[in-house]
């Protein structure tokens, strides 16, 4: 019988064992970079003072969505419609750091596997992501080639999923703000392009690209979900002001014991006209929040393609760049 | 060549690290009869807030159901077995909803006297004089001279139909113009609705600041609550009518409905009149079982000032059922009952 294990409280020892993995595997990576830190730092003190070059980025972007709130439903909703979202960055990076505010958002319409036989319309899914980061050059691998850069990263995440035949408990939140640590491997390349490539001439001899990875691990922040009985309390019948209180008496502090999160983003930035970038990203996220009741579990693919608009052209900072990457 | 290796290296790399959906999401819960079956129980024995007051042996309910579910069951069959278990709960904010079908538990108000006939209502009380009888958005009312009273009279029929505060200013100002003795507020077969037409509508009958009842919210499993929410009355800034106001109620006074009843009885000058609402004054949740269909129920507990739970039903103040005899004679006995209050305050 199965009435003494609550089927809602599913068991999640797998997903447990991984975050212990990825918990331990950073851990190594931040104790490693802070040995060869010390042999930077030298470096660090003479380029502190160098401006570094700032973009602002517009990304519009193909996301699909994974999302799975306990409060009302056991399922996972798959995004069916409407995926796509946009990102607007601001990137700034010089030869000892790389940093980067965004605001990323996706308002899409998810569904269940189980949606089709039951004639189950979709719901809709908002999230509102504000994310900053900035790294600081910690050692280069591979005979210089690799760099690998250690910082800090922030984020505000607003999710919301409206599902109307869910009436009292149609909205439900997960709305967090966090801190964390930030990984970032950089791999600047260039690309020989003296000669005609199919039917384009280039103007330089050589295209200079940079490849990079940042993986954030967020380890502390406030978390605040809907309450234990999945709805708004209709107590008095006002709803905004019942919203809020209700958003700010469930804030709870939320570490890597509840709230597990990465977010991973692979970039290749390729030269474009005047001195501006094209910027070609996947990223992916996922989280897993662990509260009384209130379990929620997402994860979120995204492709993007963007330019990149140089906004304070600094040619010593790009000479400079150029001559490290050569 | 080795640069492009580097570069497939990488790709890999951030793609084991960032493309696993099974590590942040639990695989969903397998969809056949015993799992929906044993993910309602559960749900219903984690977050129903009304087990102890209702003395349900829920383990009980599970031992008796759940050998009739088997694997190949139909979905009617499944329908019928989780519909029957909810049922057990006799709560009318308790539903199953499928696709093909939407269980209720009825016997709330069936097993009671209606106490309210429309025809007879809007025949000889709201056209008595036809030029009298408004309709100011959900709320149908008139003023009635009778037995050298002047009582006004108003209709609201669900609390599905907004009510902004401009309505029933009106309908206040315009019973106040027009010297009324006491309101007569007919809720009768007034199923429920939105909670938030509770408020505007009870101000305009509030003199001062007065606690209507307080709610308690499941916080866990078991019988968790949290801490009690106070509700209160508070007198409406303009056209607020104090004198003697009965409210007529029948066992179709579900939800809203109750919740409104209950804070007007906390009113010195208002009396129910009828037969007791059906209740309902716990607000519900809904959520979905593993195959898709969804469910409602009570997750929180409304208690009155004084601490009664009256989930099953608030009282009247003057128990009267419809009259047959007066009906066939055009009178609403009810109605009749209400104005002797506003005449006499007995």
């Amino acid at each position: 019988m199965q009435k003494s294990i609550p089927a809602k409280l599913c068991t999640f020892e797998t997903s447990m064992s991984f975050r212990k993995s990825f918990f331990v595997l950073m851990q190594i990576l931040f104790c490693s970079s802070l040995l060869h830190a010390q042999d930077s730092s030298s470096e660090k003190q003479e380029t502190k003072k160098k401006k570094s070059n700032h973009y602002l980025a517009l990304s519009p972007t193909v996301t699909i969505v994974h999302y799975k709130d306990y409060v009302n439903s056991p399922l996972t909703y798959n995004t069916t419609g409407e995926p796509l979202g946009l990102e607007i960055s601001y990137e700034n990076r010089s030869q000892n750091h790389s940093g980067y505010s965004k605001i990323f958002f996706t308002d899409e319409a998810l569904t269940t596997k189980q949606a089709p036989y039951v004639a189950n319309p979709s719901e809709s899914f908002l999230t509102v992501q504000f994310n900053t980061s900035r790294c600081w050059n910690m050692t280069s691998l591979w005979n210089d080639r690799i760099h690998y850069k250690l910082g800090y990263a922030g984020s505000f995440d607003y999710n919301h999923e409206i599902n109307l035949r869910l009436e009292n408990a149609a909205y439900t939140y997960a709305i967090w703000v966090n801190g964390g640590i930030a990984n970032r491997f950089e791999f600047p390349f260039a690309v020989k392009t003296e000669k005609k490539f199919w039917f384009i001439h280039f103007n330089n001899p050589q295209q200079n690209f940079l490849l990079s990875w940042q993986l954030n691990l967020p380890l502390i922040g406030l978390i605040t979900r809907p309450n234990y009985a999945g709805i708004r309390h209709f107590a008095n019948g006002e709803f905004t002001s019942n919203l809020f209180r209700e958003m700010s008496d469930h804030l709870q502090v939320s570490s890597l014991n509840n709230f597990f999160m990465l977010n991973s983003q692979v970039e290749l930035w390729a030269p474009l006209g005047n001195n501006n970038k094209v910027k070609l990203a996947y990223q992916w996220e996922g989280f897993s929040y662990y509260g009384n009741y209130t379990h929620v579990q997402s994860t979120m693919w995204s492709i993007m393609l963007g330019v990149m608009f140089k906004i304070d052209s600094r040619p010593e900072v790009d000479r400079e760049m150029k001559s490290k990457t050569e | 060549m080795k640069k492009l290796s580097v570069v497939g290296c990488w790709l890999l790399v951030a793609l084991l690290f960032g493309g696993c959906k099974k590590i942040f999401i639990n695989e969903d819960v397998a969809n056949n009869p015993q799992q929906n079956f044993d993910y309602l129980w559960n749900d219903v024995l984690n977050r129903y807030s009304y087990l102890d007051y209702k003395g349900v042996d829920w383990n009980e309910v599970y031992d008796t159901l759940s050998p009739k579910i088997h694997e190949g069951m139909s979905s009617i069959e499944l329908f019928n077995v989780l519909a029957t278990m909810l049922n057990t709960l006799r709560d009318g904010h308790v539903n199953l909803i499928s696709w093909f079908n939407v269980s209720n538990y009825f016997p709330i108000f069936l097993g009671s006297p209606q106490d309210f006939d429309s025809r007879l209502v809007l025949e000889h009380y709201l056209l008595r004089i036809p030029s009298r009888y408004y309709v100011t958005g959900g709320l149908q009312h008139t003023v009635i001279d009778t037995l050298g009273v002047r009582v006004g009279y108003v209709r609201y029929s669900s609390f599905v139909n907004p009510v902004p505060d401009y309505d029933i200013a009106f309908v206040v100002s315009r019973f106040l113009a027009d010297s009324c003795d006491g309101v007569i507020i007919d809720v009768r077969n007034n199923g429920g609705g939105d909670v938030g037409n509770v408020f505007p509508i009870a101000d305009h009958f509030t003199d001062l600041q007065r606690l209507a009842y307080y709610s308690q919210i499941k916080t866990g499993p078991g019988n968790n609550f949290g801490d009690r929410e106070d509700v209160y009355l508070n007198p409406a800034s303009s056209d607020v009518f104090t004198k003697r106001v009965a409210l007529l109620t029948n066992r179709s006074c579900y939800s809203a409905t109750s919740l409104f009843c209950l804070a007007m009885k906390q009113l010195p000058y208002v009396k129910m009149i009828g037969d007791s609402t059906g209740g309902g004054l716990g607000a519900p949740t809904y959520a979905e079982l593993p195959n898709g269909w969804t469910y409602r129920f009570t997750v929180t507990q409304t208690i009155s000032p004084q601490g009664d739970n009256w989930e099953s039903g608030i009282p009247a103040d003057i128990l009267i059922d419809l009259d047959p005899v007066a009906e066939a004679n055009g009178y609403d006995s009810i109605i009749e009952r209400a104005i002797q209050y506003i005449i006499t305050g007995n």
